[in-house]
């Protein structure tokens, strides 16, 4: 024992030294989404707070193209708006138990006030947290499209994971034909993902729009997420490699929604009771 | 005096840190986005007397104090860790043959622009290695990897060295 004792009091720097490093690097590889710490992330009180006021000045900069932004989505909704007026003439009779989305869906606008685009997983820091209502799981879009998964909550900030991060998936569809697959991001440009799982034989071209599949509770079927930019295909395994554009541009983000699926609970029972059964 | 010196020490590491996370935590190099680093500097100028396991564990702090603003989990914390690790055999290697002056600090004004070139140089470079392996993970694209270590080096290098001639001069 004594022994030990001075072994350790010998060799004390490179023990310390051995464990930081462990701790460090253990920090690098098990970093899971699933488990991530509000405490530890930019989301905490402290940083969300220096942030949040670096935001509020930084933010006057930025004013004119925010405008911009927010006017464009403006006009699109309203065309929305006609088009809907048109199809509900058409199909009167509806049957009245299903819910339609505006109903299944809540949404709480907030802000992005920490963003990041070159690294290899990158997150966004918003100036919501739970007391105002937002929870883990929870989607977040901007006015052109998916942005990312809230995976961590503090009490007025949140973490969210952008498509722009090489651990994080997203599933989705082609509009024109509803074959899905899923978006990853291993391209380290901000501006393009790849998207995966679609067949060889089915016929898409460039410029098609992909959306998402609405099959997970986080995102509502239909929201964009980016176009085709090119496409080839591997005769290895019979699927396309395909690189999309992405229609959100995480450089100019300002302004984002969080999406509460009001009916998650109910979706998230069901299917783990069935996945205990089978 | 050595209350002076450990309040002093405290006020450093919250500034670098401040300074690194707002202002150059925003400023992308590239089209990769390489950010310069400026906190470790504070690794850099720790008095010669420094406990070496207390440089060990301040930087093992300011590392997980960066990661935690920036959400890099670990990246900052382990590349800090060993560069505090590997320094005193820096400074052991480019020691003069009758040692350090007492009362001197490894800092351009006391050793030289010289010295500080090697030095410096030496400890940021190891770093940005470090960082940018375990960012990515892999060797898959190791000339880009490199392509990253030069520019953010030759960077942080330059912020040292002005940092010398402005802030700490003596």
């Amino acid at each position: 024992m004594k022994v030990l004792i001075n072994v350790i009091i010998r060799f004390h720097f490179v023990f310390l030294f051995i464990i930081l490093e462990i701790i460090s690097i253990r920090m690098v590889i098990f970093e899971d989404l699933e488990k991530k710490n509000a405490y530890f992330s930019s989301a905490n009180a402290v940083s969300g707070f220096f942030y949040k006021r670096l935001d509020n000045w930084s933010a006057y900069f930025s004013l004119a193209h925010e405008n911009e932004m927010l006017r464009t989505e403006n006009l699109e909704l309203r065309k929305s708006i006609n088009k809907n007026k048109r199809t509900e003439l058409i199909d009167i009779v509806k049957s009245d138990t299903s819910k339609t989305d505006s109903e299944k869906y809540t949404y709480i606008p907030s802000r992005v006030i920490n963003n990041s685009i070159y690294k290899k997983q990158n997150y966004i820091t918003i100036d919501k947290g739970f007391a105002d209502g937002i929870k883990k799981d929870f989607g977040v879009i901007s006015g052109k499209g998916v942005v990312g998964v809230v995976v961590a909550v503090s009490q007025h900030y949140s973490l969210v994971v952008s498509i722009l991060n090489n651990r994080f998936g997203i599933g989705v569809k082609v509009k024109k034909s509803n074959h899905f697959g899923s978006v990853h991001w291993l391209k380290n440009n901000y501006r393009y993902a790849s998207l995966f799982e679609i067949p060889n034989h089915i016929k898409i071209a460039e410029g098609d729009t992909i959306v998402s599949s609405g099959f997970s509770s986080i995102f509502p079927p239909g929201i964009n997420i980016g176009n085709i930019a090119k496409f080839k295909t591997n005769q290895s395994n019979n699927f396309y490699e395909i690189d999309i554009k992405l229609s959100t541009d995480f450089k100019n983000l300002y302004n984002v929604y969080v999406i509460d699926n009001l009916m998650r609970k109910e979706q998230i029972s069901l299917e783990n009771e069935v996945k205990d059964e089978y | 005096m050595s209350i002076n010196i450990f309040l002093r020490n405290i006020g450093r590491f919250i500034i670098l840190v401040f300074i690194q996370v707002f202002i150059f935590n925003n400023i992308h190099l590239t089209s990769f986005g390489v950010i310069p680093i400026i906190y470790i500097i504070y690794i850099i100028i720790l008095p010669f007397e420094t406990p070496k396991w207390l440089v060990l564990i301040l930087a093992f702090l300011i590392g997980l104090s960066i990661d935690i603003f920036s959400d890099t989990l670990g990246l900052n914390a382990s590349a800090s860790v060993l560069i505090a690790f590997i320094r005193p055999a820096i400074l052991n290697y480019l020691a003069p043959r009758d040692g350090y002056e007492i009362g001197s600090f490894p800092r351009v004004y006391y050793q030289g622009i010289i010295w500080f070139l090697k030095y410096s140089s030496s400890m940021i470079v190891i770093h940005q290695i470090v960082y940018y392996l375990l960012e990515s993970f892999n060797f898959e694209n190791i000339g880009v990897i490199l392509f990253k270590v030069i520019i953010a080096s030759a960077v942080s290098l330059i912020l040292a060295i002005v940092s010398q001639y402005i802030v700490f001069r003596k």
